[in-house]
């Protein structure tokens, strides 16, 4: 998505017309590598962080981790474990498109990077800094990606710490492929089609409820409506915080996200995406807010469950 | 301040543990809330405990109810719900309890739909090897 948006400015600032920016979308998410790269998330609690080791190829991404392996792309989420292979697949049909409040310049002269064989993208909003990016020149791969929150505080920072294009296999050691789980479309209950500036492109049958999936073109997150009875699968355990002035949810960072969970009177929602902290807190404002059910709900439901 | 609407929810084991460690304190100083816990959760084991029973087919077959013009369905829904409530105090209708929840499967769900957007980044790989 980020490569995305890159190309979308550079396609605006260029010469290539909007029909070759497919082509030139597709060109890079099939560009191969592998890379180790560091990313560090500003939480309410302090920093978050994490270095992986990552293989690209054939527009899938590897990654492994202390608890496995994850081959991730084109809606296809496979999970290399202990006790097998996991393999969830999607087929959304929803067009992607650039939220229009976002604007987009290509090498701004004032930028100064480490990373000096890449070409930079700032993206703004409202005449504020949102991400910076720096594209390898050759794969236009993000080298390094910088997420602002909307005091102008730097949110999220990734930097390729090594990056050698060429020669990666994202599918080794894949062997034995079980059939994959499709999620099939599915409509939530009390979550709106729009929420804060991000719209609801798409939503699906999910483990204990329904996902819908929110965009605005550059970033991204679910909302996954389930049963008031969830156990909010350990974010429960997190701290209660307000957000725009209302108590109830529960929120946990990690390097590449942020997951909120709250009960109203009649649901729970776990929200997962990497919107930044501003757009968070503008968004939870469209969606149901926390609440609990009374005294007379909760006799309803110890009696009928 | 006493702890009102929170002590069901403290019953239901739905607060965190900053909020349910304060309720624990504020219980072991006020008889008050002691008592309305006491009753509170008399009342939900006495609830709980009641026998299972299927209600009669023709309490909840919608095939009575489908036709019926809206005010005269809204009306029967309503008779029903109510006989279903009396029903269900009577006999009862035992559920689970919390509802466990695989937070791995959600994040994962999450990145696979997010990964079909054009210029799929790595970024979001972080948020399924961090779960």
């Amino acid at each position: 998505m980020i490569l995305a948006v890159a190309l979308t400015a550079i396609s605006l600032l260029g010469t290539a017309p909007h029909a070759d920016l497919v082509d030139d979308m597709g060109q890079a998410g099939d560009a191969e590598f592998t890379a180790r790269q560091l990313v560090v998330c500003w939480g309410d609690d302090g920093a978050v962080a994490r270095v992986s080791d990552i293989e690209q190829s054939d527009g899938m991404t590897r990654v492994a981790g202390p608890d496995g392996t994850f081959v991730i792309g084109d809606g296809k989420m496979i999970e290399q474990y202990a006790g097998g292979i996991r393999y969830l697949e999607m087929s959304p049909t929803s067009a992607w498109r650039l939220w229009d409040g976002y604007q987009m310049t290509t090498d701004p002269p004032d930028v100064a990077s480490v990373l000096s064989s890449g070409r930079t993208v700032e993206v703004t909003e409202g005449g504020r800094i949102r991400a910076r990016f720096v594209l390898d020149e050759q794969t236009g791969t993000p080298l390094s990606t910088q997420v602002y929150d909307g005091d102008g505080s730097l949110y999220r920072y990734s930097v390729m710490m090594e990056f050698r294009p060429g020669d990666a296999d994202a599918m080794s050691d894949m062997d034995d492929m079980p059939d994959p789980e499709y999620r099939a479309a599915a409509s939530a209950i009390d979550v709106p089609s729009v929420a804060g500036h991000y719209w609801a492109a798409d939503s699906y049958a999910a483990p204990g409820g329904v996902q819908v999936f929110f965009t605005d073109g550059l970033f991204r997150f679910s909302v996954f409506e389930v049963s008031r009875k969830s156990d909010g699968g350990g974010l429960s355990d997190a701290p209660d915080v307000e957000i725009a002035g209302q108590s109830g949810y529960h929120r946990t960072y990690t390097p590449g996200a942020v997951s909120v969970f709250w009960r109203t009177a009649d649901r729970a929602y776990v929200l997962v995406g990497d919107l930044p902290p501003d757009h968070l807190e503008a968004v939870l404002q469209d969606l149901p807010e926390p609440g609990r059910p009374n005294i007379l709900k909760r006799a309803w439901r110890w009696a009928f469950g | 301040m006493h702890l009102g609407d929170s002590l069901s929810a403290f019953l239901d084991g739905e607060l965190d543990t900053g909020a349910r460690s304060d309720a624990e304190s504020h219980l072991a100083s006020c008889p008050l809330c002691r008592s309305e816990l006491e009753a509170v959760s008399e009342s939900s084991r006495m609830l709980k405990s009641l026998p299972v029973a299927e209600p009669p087919a023709h309490l909840v077959a919608p095939s009575n109810v489908r036709h019926l013009r809206p005010r005269r369905g809204r009306i029967l829904v309503g008779a029903a719900a109510a006989a279903a409530l009396i029903v269900g105090v009577g006999f009862g209708v035992n559920a689970d309890r919390a509802v466990p929840l695989q937070l791995d499967e959600v994040v994962e769900q999450h990145v696979a739909r997010a990964s079909v957007d054009p210029g799929f980044n790595v970024l979001q790989v972080q948020a399924v090897v961090d779960r």
